[in-house]
């Protein structure tokens, strides 16, 4: 027995050390599990999808104009018997044959609208794609500890912030690549959708932003879905480092998500607690545009204030949640004894 | 210029309900360079803490500790990849295999793939490199950690425990190992209790007690320091030569059918007290301690487990 000699000492670069990590984590099973499970469910989802949509957009839209012009004779009369015909849209509602064609859809519309449908895709898989890298960040962390598997890493990279920098860049890249291909493959097959059982019809844009620009707007919506998907794998990392075991941070996370978030609507909603919590920021950030909340109640007669949470403001917030976890994570791994 | 220097280093554990402890109370270790060290002491008297210290896992009250001339732990990462080590249970991750483990450790050093298969090779893991670590029984958990020691080639081998769960072979594999990494340059701190093997192998050892060294220098001259200077002399009529020698003013006493002498400088001189009176030995022998009874003797003063 005699110890192997070696041509180069060993070095400490950081591209070597990113490279062993990300190939720690796709190593490892649960990771491949839940990278299966996302883009399996996105994929079966998808294809239900597309059989729940209907080919008949001739009839679809005949259907409609049917529906509309069955309600604007409903409407003539009712204007018919209007005292003053200027006021016949005070007595009637809207005269229907100026209001657009899907107000007139009962359930006839099965087209895939891709205006409408595509944006909801992409937001679904961030935020599914976001729920796995939390899952991915924290059991990561905590297999780490468990296995006691950091002792031995700062035995080869001893200055702690360096590795737990690499470390924490390792699951963000692997993370948000995986959310990337989830991304691309909802918004793939939702496309593919529309074009053989759907349209395209800018229409049935829930927003402005939406119907004026889809790849664009679409294009920005993944970017923030991105960061979001960092987010959620920086928090699941940190609360592994700061409570060092992956049950744990998963039961964290559930009784954030679960009975605080609740619990707090449940309490705090009036006293306009919503622009703060975690899940409605995460939405809000992605939603073209920011989203409307409820704020702060003025009074018990009065009507409830609303809030306009746009997508920097959430940006702030999501940050701020996540700057809360994980700079005591960095400061508590970069003091304590380790192993 | 010593390859580890410690001095008066210090390490409290807080406790909860408790008073703080101290693991460490002022410790020094000084390794030399080259050859194999022992750091000996009984169960919790701080031989795990203070390598933990070295390597920068456990942070020191105080002290000034220093590898290959570096400042611990702030120069550490200077000198690192000269560092090879074992910390009591080796910290693999389980569902990889031993092969995968080492190769992560070696990509992030930019370690060739093929030390891999070396050190796997030495530690005889070969056959069972590709299954998970897992189901690896605890010497071959033991084996891997060693191998994963060596992967850095390292100038300076710190082992704790290394023989834990080894079989009568791989003890001895290990102690070979050891002594030739030794010989050939190597400076290896090996903490153990298998005092026999430590006797080995070692030039010199470091026996520490409650955080505090005890003794420590060169195996022998820890072996003569606790030598009673113990005599045995064989002789056919053992009750008069008793009473001669206890006359003449020895500290003797008969044990199994011999002489037994305490504190003699020069068998000699016992040799003509007898002969004098008539009574000659048929042999002498010095009463050698070995490390073990040194061990409990320097050690026993305090006595239980820290
Ligand atoms: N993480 C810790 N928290 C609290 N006390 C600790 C911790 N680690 C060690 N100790 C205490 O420090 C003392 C020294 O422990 P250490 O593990 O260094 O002993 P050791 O010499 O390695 O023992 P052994 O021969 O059993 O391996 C013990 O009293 C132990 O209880
Ligand atoms: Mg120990």
């Amino acid at each position: 027995m005699s110890i192997p000699t070696l041509e180069q000492r060993p070095t400490h670069k950081l591209l070597p050390l990113l490279r062993s990590e990300v190939s720690r984590i796709t190593h490892r099973r649960l990771v491949r599990v839940m990278a299966l499970i996302l883009l399996g469910g996105i994929v079966v989802i998808s294809i239900f999808t597309f059989f729940m949509h209907s080919k008949q957009l001739a009839s679809a839209q005949e259907q409609l104009e049917s529906n509309r012009a069955e309600q604007q004779r409903y409407w003539l009369e009712c204007a018919d018997s209007a005292p003053d015909p200027d006021l016949a849209e005070k007595f009637c509602g809207r005269e229907p044959a100026t209001q657009p064609l899907e107000r007139f859809d009962w359930g006839q519309d099965d087209r895939y609208k891709a205006y409408e449908v595509l944006p909801i895709a992409l937001i679904g898989a961030a935020i599914a794609a976001t729920g796995v890298a939390f899952l991915i960040g924290a059991s990561s962390g905590g297999a780490e500890w468990s296995s006691r598997s950091m002792t031995l890493q700062l035995l080869f990279e001893p200055r702690r912030l360096r590795l737990l920098t690499i470390k924490w860049l390792g699951v963000v890249l692997s993370t948000t690549v995986l959310a990337a291909v989830a991304m691309v493959v909802a918004v793939g097959f939702g496309a593919l959708t529309a074009q053989l059982r759907g349209t395209w019809d800018g229409q049935f844009a829930p927003v402005d932003e939406l119907r004026d620009n889809l790849g664009q707007t679409m294009m920005l919506m993944g970017l923030r879905g991105l960061v979001l998907v960092a987010a959620g794998a920086t928090i699941g990392y940190a609360i592994a480092m700061l409570v060092r075991n992956t049950g744990a941070s998963l039961g964290v996370a559930f009784v954030y998500f679960v009975v605080l978030e609740n619990g707090i609507r449940f309490a705090l909603m009036r006293y306009g607690s919503e622009p703060y919590m975690l899940s409605t920021n995460a939405v809000a950030f992605l939603f073209p545009g920011g989203l409307e909340v409820p704020g702060e109640e003025a009074g018990p007669y009065a009507e409830s204030t609303s809030v306009d949470l746009t997508n920097l403001r959430s940006f702030v917030t999501l940050s701020a949640y996540t700057a809360l976890l994980s700079l005591p994570a960095a400061w508590s791994f970069s003091r304590r004894d380790v192993g | 210029m010593p390859v580890i220097e410690a001095r008066g280093v210090r390490k409290t554990y807080r406790r909860r309900g408790k008073p703080p402890k101290a693991a460490l109370d002022g410790l020094d270790l000084v390794v030399d360079e080259g050859g194999v060290h022992g750091f000996l002491g009984p169960n919790g008297s701080g031989k795990t803490t203070m390598l933990r210290c070295l390597l920068g896992l456990a942070r020191a009250d105080t002290g000034d500790m220093r590898v290959l001339g570096q400042q611990i732990p702030h120069s550490l990462p200077a000198v690192i990849g000269d560092i090879g080590v074992l910390l009591e249970s080796p910290a693999f991750f389980p569902p990889f295999t031993a092969r995968l483990n080492l190769q992560l450790l070696a990509t992030a050093a930019e370690i060739p793939h093929t030390q891999v298969g070396a050190v796997l090779d030495v530690v005889q893991l070969t056959d069972a490199a590709d299954e998970r670590v897992k189901g690896y029984s605890l010497g071959m958990r033991q084996r891997l950690g060693i191998a994963a020691a060596m992967l850095k080639q390292p100038s300076v081998l710190i082992l704790d425990e290394p023989s834990n769960g080894l079989d009568p072979a791989g003890m001895r594999e290990v102690r070979q190992l050891l002594r030739a990494l030794g010989d050939s340059g190597v400076t290896v701190l090996l903490s153990s209790h298998l005092l026999g093997e430590v006797q080995q192998i070692c030039d010199t050892v470091t026996i520490i007690n409650h955080g505090r060294v005890v003794t420590s220098g060169p195996v022998d001259e820890v072996l003569k320091s606790q030598s009673t200077g113990a005599l045995a002399v064989g002789v056919a009529d053992a009750p008069r030569a008793l009473e001669v020698l206890v006359t003449a003013g020895f500290a003797a006493r008969i044990q199994d059918g011999h002489i037994l002498v305490d504190r003699v400088e020069d068998g000699a001189v016992v040799a003509r007290a007898l002969a004098d009176a008539q009574l000659y030995p048929s042999w002498l022998m010095p009463q050698q301690v070995d490390l073990e009874q040194a061990f409990l003797a320097i050690t026993a003063d305090e006595g239980g487990v820290a």
